[in-house]
C-alpha cells in the first residue's frame, strides 16, 4: 500500500525535524519553510512545476510563516476549487481565541496547539497523522483535476 | 374729585374712578336685584289692574295693595329696565337710559299739568317722586361730576319723600287726614316702588361721591356699613313700637317719648359697644399685618445685604433706586452715594453701555435675560466675571417701571471649572498613555509566552531524543542530567501556559449570561476528583445561588478555588473542603471555600494572590503561583473581590464576593 502524502508547512526546522521524527515512518512528508512556497507546490509551479501531478492527502499547516503566513494560505486553500477539499490541520503554538475563531472561519478542518512536552506532542502528530491522512475520506475532487499524486 | 365721566367709558378707564372693591362689585349686584324687583312688582299691578276691571275678587285684593295710575306704572317699569340695562355700560344702553329718563320727565310734564283723573291721574307726590326718579335715570349715565353730584341728592330727596310715605302707614295708619298728612297720602306701593327704585339708581355707581364712602376698604367704610342699616332698623323698630304702644293705651304719650330716649340710648350704646370691639379687631388685624410686613421687609433686607451677589435696581432712565451691600462694595461707595446716580456717574462709559444695552433688551423681552459678562471695577484690578440676570418689574397693570440686576461672581468656579478640565484633559492623557503601555504589555506578554514554547519544544524534543538514542551509553550523571533537564521543561512550559491563562482572563471580552454556581462547582468537583490520587475528600456544598458573569471565567474561578483546596488538604488524612454561600444585601454574594489543609501564615497573605507568588515551596505542593492572581483579576472584572483567612496547619479559608447582576457588577465597577 502507498504511504498517504502530507505537506508540511512549518519554517523552523526543528520543529520541522521533530513533526518528522512522529510522521515519517508512516507517511510521505513534503516539507515548505514559507506560505509562498506552500501554494507553489500544491499550484505545480515555480520549482515544483515539474513534481508529480495530485493534490497531498494532507497539510499541516503552522500559522507564523515567512512571506505569506499560514491565515492567508489557508484562505488561498479554501478559495481554490481543486484545493478546497484537502484537508488542513493548523498546527501551531497559538492558543489566542482571534486565531482559532479566523482559521475556522477561513474552513480549516482543525486546530491543534502543539504541546511543549515530546511526548506529547509525538503523540498528537501521529494522531493528526493517523486519523485525517488514514481515517478520513474526503470527496473526489473536481473532473478534469489531477487525480492525485499517486495517479 | 372722583368723576364720573369714567362710567361713559371702557372697563379699564372706569377703574380710574376708583377701586372696584369687593362691595362696590356687591352693591352693582343688589342694584340689578333691585331692578328686577322693581319690574316684577309693575307687573304684579298691571295684572291686577287689567283683572280689577271685570274680577270683584281682584277689586278685593286691590283693598290692601292699591293700584296705580297706568303713567306711574309705566314710569316705574322703564326706571326698572333702566336700572338693568346701565349694569353693563355699553354705549347704546346709556343712551337707552338717557331716553328713558326724558320720556318720564314728559309722563310727569304731561300728567302734573293735565291734572288728577283717568290714566294720568296721580298723586302730586306720586308725580315728583316719578319727576325726580325720571331726572336721576336721564342723568345717570353723565360724565360731569356736578350733575352726578345733584344726582346723588335728588336720590336722597327721594328717599326722604317715600321714607316719610311708608313711615305714616307704619305708625299712623290710614286715619290721618289734611294738611301736610294729605300730600303725603299716596298709595303705600308707590312709596316703596320709589324707595326700591332710588336705592336701585344709587347703588349703580357705588364709587361715587356718598356711596365711595360706603363701598370703600376702610376702617371709616366697614364702620358705616356696619352702623348705618342696624341704626335704621333700630329706630324703625322703636317707633314703630311706641306707636303701637300708645295705640294700644298701654301707656301716655310722654311716657313713650321718654321710653323712646332711652332705648334709643341703650341700643346706640350697645351698637358704639360691639362697633368699637369690631374697630380693635380690625386695628388689631392692621398692626399684625403692618409686622408681618415688616417682618418681610427685613427679611428681603437681609437677604439683599448678606447675599455676595450684587443687587440694584434702576429707574427706565439708569438711576439707581435701590442697592444692596455687595453692590456698595463693589463700587467702593456708601448706599447714599448710589441711589438716585445715573450709571454713567459710577462706571466707565463701556460698563454703563454694557448695562443699559442689556436693560434695554430685558424692557424689550419683559423678561428675565443672563449674560456673562467680563467686568473690572479699576484699570489696576484684573477683570472678574459675572453671571448678570436683569429683568424688568412691573407695576399692577403690567407696565415696567424698574430694572433689576443680579450679578453673580463666578471667577473662581470658572476658574475651577477650566481646572478640572485641565485635570480631566492630563488624566485622559495618563489613561490613554496607561491603556497603550497595558496592550504593549499584553502583546509583550502574550509574544514572549509564544515565542518561548518553541524553543521549550525543541528542548524537550530534542533531549528526549537523546536520551533515547544513547539510553545504552550514557551513564548515569549524564541520564541524570538529561532528567532534570526535561523536568525543568516541564515545569516552564506550565508556567508559559498558566502565565497565557492569566493573561487571557485579563483581556478577553466577558461574554455575560446566567451561571448556576451550584451546577458549576458540582461539575467542577467531578472532574477534579476525576484526576484525584490523594485521600477521598469530604465535601460539604451548600446551596449555590445564581449569579450573572462570563461562565468560562467562573469555572476558572471554581477549578482553581477547589484544586488549591485538595492540594492542600490533600496531606490530611481526612480532607474536608466546606463551599458556602450567603447573601451579602441584595446585590451582591459572599462565596467561601473552607479546607482543612496546611493553611498559610497570614503574614505573607499579602502575597497570596500576586503574580508567581507563593507560599510554599514547588516540593511541598505543585503549583506556579498564577492561580489566585488569575481568580482575582477575573474576580475584579466582574466587579467582585476576593480575600483568605488561615493560619498554618489550621486549613485556609477563602471568600470571595460576586455582585448577582451585571448591572450591580458595573455600579461595583463604577465606585
Amino acid at each position: 500500500m502507498k504511504l498517504k502524502t502530507i505537506l508540511l508547512a512549518e519554517d523552523s526546522p526543528m520543529d520541522v525535524e521533530l513533526t518528522l521524527e512522529a510522521l515519517q515512518l508512516h507517511h510521505e512528508v513534503i516539507v515548505v519553510e514559507d506560505g509562498v512556497a506552500a501554494l507553489d507546490f500544491l499550484h505545480r509551479r515555480e520549482k515544483y512545476a515539474n513534481r508529480e501531478a495530485g493534490n497531498p492527502d494532507l497539510i499541516l499547516l503552522d500559522l507564523k510563516l515567512p512571506k505569506l503566513n499560514g491565515l492567508e494560505v489557508l484562505a488561498a486553500i479554501k478559495k481554490s476549487d481543486l484545493l478546497k477539499t484537502i484537508p488542513v490541520v493548523v498546527l501551531t503554538s497559538s492558543k489566542e481565541q482571534p486565531d482559532l475563531k479566523t482559521a475556522y472561519e477561513l474552513g480549516a478542518n482543525a486546530y491543534v496547539v502543539k504541546p511543549v512536552v515530546f511526548e506529547k506532542f509525538m503523540e498528537a502528530v501521529r494522531q493528526i497523522g493517523q486519523f485525517w491522512a488514514n481515517l478520513n475520506e474526503t470527496p473526489p475532487v473536481t473532473p478534469g483535476a489531477p487525480s492525485g499524486l499517486h495517479g | 374729585m372722583v368723576s364720573i365721566k369714567g362710567l361713559f367709558s371702557s372697563s379699564s378707564t372706569r377703574k380710574a374712578a376708583g377701586p372696584d372693591t369687593p362691595f362696590a362689585r356687591r352693591f352693582r349686584n343688589v342694584s340689578s336685584a333691585l331692578g328686577w324687583a322693581l319690574l316684577a312688582g309693575c307687573l304684579v299691578e298691571a295684572v291686577l289692574w287689567i283683572l280689577s276691571k271685570n274680577s270683584p275678587a281682584a277689586e278685593s285684593v286691590f283693598d290692601w295693595f292699591p293700584h296705580q295710575p297706568l303713567a306711574a306704572f309705566a314710569c316705574f317699569s322703564l326706571i326698572g329696565v333702566g336700572v338693568l340695562s346701565v349694569q353693563k355700560i355699553p354705549y347704546t344702553t346709556r343712551l337707552f337710559q338717557f331716553a328713558a329718563g326724558v320720556l318720564i320727565i314728559l309722563i310727569e310734564f304731561f300728567s302734573v299739568t293735565l291734572g288728577a283723573g283717568g290714566v294720568w291721574g296721580m298723586d302730586r307726590l306720586t308725580a315728583w317722586v316719578v319727576l325726580l326718579l325720571g331726572f336721576i335715570l336721564a342723568s345717570g349715565g353723565s360724565r360731569i361730576p356736578l350733575i352726578g353730584y345733584i344726582r346723588q341728592m335728588a336720590i336722597f330727596a327721594v328717599f326722604f319723600l317715600c321714607a316719610l310715605v311708608l313711615a305714616g302707614y307704619i305708625y299712623e295708619g290710614e286715619d290721618a287726614t289734611g294738611g301736610l298728612v294729605a300730600f303725603l297720602h299716596i298709595p303705600w306701593t308707590s312709596g316703596l316702588m320709589g324707595l326700591v327704585a332710588g336705592h336701585a339708581l344709587l347703588l349703580q355707581h357705588p364709587n361715587f361721591g356718598v356711596m365711595r364712602v360706603l363701598s370703600g376698604e376702610g376702617f371709616g367704610s366697614a364702620v358705616m356699613r356696619r352702623l348705618l342699616p342696624t341704626t335704621i332698623v333700630l329706630l324703625l323698630l322703636l317707633g314703630w313700637m311706641l306707636a303701637i304702644g300708645e295705640e294700644m293705651h298701654l301707656y301716655p304719650a310722654s311716657f313713650g317719648e321718654s321710653m323712646y330716649a332711652v332705648l334709643a340710648i341703650s341700643g346706640f350704646s350697645g351698637m358704639l359697644v360691639t362697633t368699637a370691639i369690631y374697630l380693635n379687631r380690625l386695628d388689631g388685624d392692621r398692626v399684625s399685618q403692618e409686622a408681618a410686613l415688616r417682618r418681610n421687609q427685613q427679611q428681603l433686607q437681609s437677604i439683599l445685604d448678606n447675599t455676595t451677589s450684587i443687587i440694584c435696581m434702576k429707574d427706565l432712565e439708569g438711576r439707581y433706586l435701590l442697592v444692596n451691600k455687595s453692590f456698595c462694595r463693589a463700587v467702593g461707595r456708601t448706599k447714599g452715594e448710589c441711589v438716585g446716580k445715573h450709571v454713567r456717574e459710577l462706571f466707565s462709559p463701556e460698563i454703563t453701555e454694557g448695562t443699559l444695552e442689556r436693560n434695554r433688551r430685558a424692557l424689550e423681552r419683559g423678561e428675565a435675560i443672563e449674560a456673562i459678562e467680563s467686568i473690572s471695577s479699576s484699570p489696576e484690578t484684573p477683570a472678574r466675571t459675572f453671571l448678570c440676570a436683569t429683568f424688568p418689574l412691573l407695576d399692577a397693570t403690567g407696565f415696567p417701571y424698574a430694572v433689576c440686576d443680579v450679578y453673580t461672581d463666578i471667577t473662581d468656579i470658572k476658574r475651577q471649572e477650566e481646572e478640572i478640565q485641565h485635570l480631566n484633559q492630563s488624566l485622559r492623557e495618563k489613561t490613554r498613555r496607561q491603556e497603550a503601555a497595558n496592550n504593549e504589555l499584553e502583546a509583550f506578554s502574550y509574544s514572549v509566552s509564544h515565542d518561548l514554547r518553541a524553543p521549550l519544544r525543541h528542548i524537550s524534543g530534542f533531549g528526549q531524543l537523546l536520551s533515547q538514542r544513547n539510553k545504552d551509553i550514557l551513564d548515569d550523571k549524564s541520564r541524570h542530567y538529561l532528567s532534570v533537564i526535561l523536568q525543568s521543561v516541564d515545569r516552564m512550559g506550565a508556567l508559559i501556559d498558566d502565565l497565557l491563562a492569566f493573561s487571557r482572563a485579563s483581556k478577553v471580552d466577558l461574554s455575560w449570561k446566567r451561571v448556576s454556581m451550584q451546577e458549576t462547582v458540582e461539575d467542577v468537583r467531578t472532574e477534579l476528583e476525576s484526576h484525584w490520587a490523594g485521600p477521598r475528600v469530604a465535601w460539604d456544598i451548600g446551596h449555590l445561588p445564581e449569579v450573572e458573569g462570563d461562565p468560562a471565567m467562573l469555572r476558572l474561578v471554581w477549578v482553581n478555588l477547589l484544586s488549591n483546596a485538595m492540594k492542600y488538604s490533600g496531606k490530611n488524612p481526612v480532607p474536608r473542603i466546606s463551599v458556602q454561600c450567603v447573601p451579602n444585601g441584595t446585590e451582591e454574594d459572599v462565596f467561601s471555600i473552607v479546607d482543612n489543609g496546611a493553611g498559610f501564615d497570614m503574614r505573607y497573605v499579602d502575597k497570596l494572590f500576586g503574580v508567581f507568588q507563593r507560599l510554599h515551596s514547588s516540593q511541598e505542593y505543585e503549583g506556579t503561583g498564577i492561580g489566585l492572581a488569575m481568580i482575582r483579576r477575573i474576580l475584579e472584572r466582574h466587579g467582585g473581590r476576593i480575600w483568605a483567612e488561615s493560619s498554618v496547619g489550621q486549613g485556609a479559608s477563602f471568600y470571595f464576593v460576586l455582585p448577582t447582576t451585571k448591572s450591580a457588577a458595573d455600579k461595583a465597577l463604577e465606585a
